[in-house]
């Protein structure tokens, strides 16, 4: 019961939250951009970031009356500009094509031009909007379903919210929609959350009306293990728009279109904190941790955050298989002849057999003295190839095998682990990839630091 | 330092008014203490505040009983009014119009007229808040409305009991300026309060069991 209480001290409450975060960080100027849909997406689009088409603006009563509605699309959202928690929030997904015309609601249900009339109206007068002032409503484009979604949601279109302080995406989460959420992502009106790795963007636990779940109610479907398409972009545009809009502790909503990618939903200056359900992770704690860096570009804070939070998806992984998750690049330290450790970088390369060590670290760490020769097949056709006992460390795990001496010149890698070491491990090829030989040089000074 | 008390007595102005006015920053004390450190939500600190005093003019149980009606048939009507189409403020104008009536025929009835007819306001105030209430039902639904009233409703109750504790009003009527001060400074404590709401800590028990502590050193 004691560690309890002393666990909670790192939940964000809706107190903390209000006083610690939302006060100080996010002006009213910064809230007014959050508040008003419209202006928001007037901002986002001025700094070029993606957000969905405006169809259609209805102000007064007077331009609803003249509204012409031929030209409304088959399939939009109608939203009030105000609107706050998804309430007001009409989608509609298709349209009848026998007449009278009825357009479809995500939850099957027809709807009329007299339907959409009232609903207009009542926006207008501000029955949805935060302080009940007069409101204006606007139709929006319809983000199409990426077919990865397909399974998981029929109406409605999930999207991702980004907690986002000091240029650091923070925490993350997927947001699918269901029947009952009449094709809005919002948790309280019955959709689904679940948590996101945010190094991997792979969906973790799930929750349903602040409940655990494992399974899509209904239907035997893990929501555990969706990788989200377009990962970074999504994270990069997270912070981008923290960077425009200026909301220190900002919720990004963002939706990927099947033709057009992940767009910017909305921007919510006050988010709600059932994403720490979803992620089975303390927020306050997180936030804390992102606090006062220095954070000199957008990618630099995507990169801290998905260092500092991601990582869960792996461990568990981890865990079950009893196998370590290894990237495409890795730290190394190679045991020389005198049993000194000298590291450096290395690459993972599951299409060889062999490990392969460069001629040059081989002559200089005393290590090059063929134990016999192998013929290989090689673009350059039969070759024969010295081989040398080599052992290493990768990821603490110390492996005592036979490599090949590589004379191949200029190599990026002074090693190169081939599949017959890496049987007590799992690479993932999304981990740990760096293309440019800059990188990986800059990698091995400073690991060789590190070590030394 | 009774002068707050005594002052209205010398001038022959009943003595209770002081002491319902005294009752305004304690209910809302009570009603700020159970949003930030219990979590119970309720509709903000003027409608519960309202509701308790509307309480007081009639006594809890007469009290209830009407404030229930004006909402059972409030519910009623708004259900009812819902498949002529019409707009919002016209529409709980219909509403408020016929609880009016409602309450009126009530009236009628001797022994209830004893009670409420000395407290008019009280039953004004009541048919003034079913707005709000039936606003809630059309906002959030069935479920969320429930919740929201009966938590209004509790916490009424509460201030109820709370304000007619007879300590505390020997206590006000002791020593008022020392009461408004620890108000005062109550509140102050309750705005910087940034702990979790002991609903919070119900609300994230999965996350909070699922937190590991980093280990001492």
């Amino acid at each position: 019961m004691f560690t309890f209480f002393q666990k909670s001290k790192y939940i964000l409450g809706l107190n903390a939250r209000n006083l610690n975060y939302i006060r100080p960080y996010n002006s009213k100027r910064a809230i007014c951009i959050a508040d008003n849909k419209l202006l928001t997406k007037y901002v986002l689009k001025k700094a070029g970031l993606p957000v969905p088409d405006t169809y259609a603006i209805v102000s007064s009563i007077k331009e609803l009356e003249e509204f012409n509605w031929l030209n409304l699309p088959v399939a939009f959202t109608l939203k009030p500009n105000r609107g706050s928690l998804g309430s007001g929030v009409l989608v509609v997904y298709g349209r009848r094509k026998k007449p009278p015309f009825y357009w479809i609601k995500a939850n099957n249900k027809r709807v009329s031009i007299e339907n959409l009339k009232m609903h207009i109206l009542n926006i207008l007068e501000g029955a949805f909007s935060l302080n009940k002032l007069p409101d204006v409503a606007f139709f929006e484009e319809r983000v199409k379903l990426l077919k990865l979604f397909k399974l998981y949601t029929r109406r409605g279109i999930p999207d991702i919210r980004i907690i986002v302080h000091n240029l650091v995406p923070v925490m993350a989460e997927l947001r699918l929609p269901t029947p009952e959420s009449e094709g809005r992502a919002n948790l309280h009106l019955g959709a689904i959350g679940t948590g996101i790795d945010v190094g991997t963007g792979i969906t973790t636990t799930a929750i349903y009306k602040d409940r655990l779940i494992e399974y899509m109610p209904g239907i035997k479907l893990s929501l555990r293990g969706i990788k989200i398409p377009f990962w970074k972009d999504i994270l990069k545009l997270a912070v981008l728009a923290q960077k425009v809009s200026k909301i220190g502790f900002l919720g990004v909503d963002i939706a990927i279109d099947r033709d057009k990618g992940p767009m910017i939903l909305e921007l919510n200056a006050r988010p709600g904190l059932s994403i720490q359900i979803a992620n089975l992770a303390p927020l306050k704690d997180r936030l804390e941790r992102v606090k006062g860096l220095k954070i000199p570009s957008i990618e630099r804070g995507v990169k801290i955050g998905q260092n500092l939070f991601g990582g869960e998806v792996e461990e568990e992984l981890e865990e079950i298989s009893g196998r370590k998750v290894i990237g495409i690049n890795e730290p190394i330290e190679i045991i020389d002849s005198h049993w000194d450790k000298h590291p450096t970088m290395a690459k993972i390369d599951t299409g060889a057999y062999r490990t392969a060590l460069s001629y040059e670290i081989a002559e200089k760490l005393g290590l090059n003295k063929p134990i016999k020769y192998k013929k290989v097949r090689s673009a350059l056709g039969v070759e024969e190839r010295p081989i040398i006992e080599l052992s290493f460390i990768l990821d603490k795990v110390l492996i005592s095998t036979e490599a090949f001496i590589a004379k191949r010149g200029e190599m990026k890698y002074d090693v190169i682990v081939g599949r017959k070491d890496l049987k007590r491990f799992l690479v993932d090829p999304s981990k740990n990839v760096f293309m440019s030989s800059k990188e990986v040089e800059e990698l091995k000074k400073k690991y060789a630091l590190q070590k030394s | 330092m009774d002068f707050l008390i005594n002052y209205p007595i010398q001038n022959n102005i009943q003595q209770n008014i002081p002491m319902l006015l005294m009752m305004i920053p304690v209910i809302g004390t009570i009603i700020a203490f159970a949003r930030q450190v219990i979590g119970i939500k309720g509709f903000g600190i003027y409608i519960p505040l309202l509701l308790t005093i509307s309480f007081f003019g009639m006594g809890l149980n007469y009290g209830l009983l009407m404030f229930i009606t004006v909402l059972l048939t409030g519910t009623g009507l708004r259900l009812l009014l819902k498949k002529p189409r019409l707009l919002y403020l016209p529409r709980i104008a219909i509403i408020l119009t016929l609880i009016t009536l409602i309450v009126f025929l009530i009236l009628q009835i001797k022994f209830l007229n004893k009670i409420y007819s000395r407290n008019i306001l009280s039953i004004l105030i009541m048919i003034a808040l079913a707005e709000k209430f039936i606003n809630a039902q059309i906002e959030r639904g069935k479920r969320g409305a429930f919740i929201l009233t009966s938590e209004t409703i509790g916490l009424s109750i509460l201030c109820y009991y709370i304000a007619n504790f007879k300590l505390l009003q020997n206590i006000i009527s002791a020593y008022p300026i020392y009461v408004i001060l620890t108000i005062l400074l109550i509140n102050v404590f309750l705005g910087k309060w940034t702990g979790l709401r002991i609903s919070e800590y119900f609300r994230f028990r999965e996350a909070i069991r699922h937190i590991e502590l980093p280990k001492k050193k």
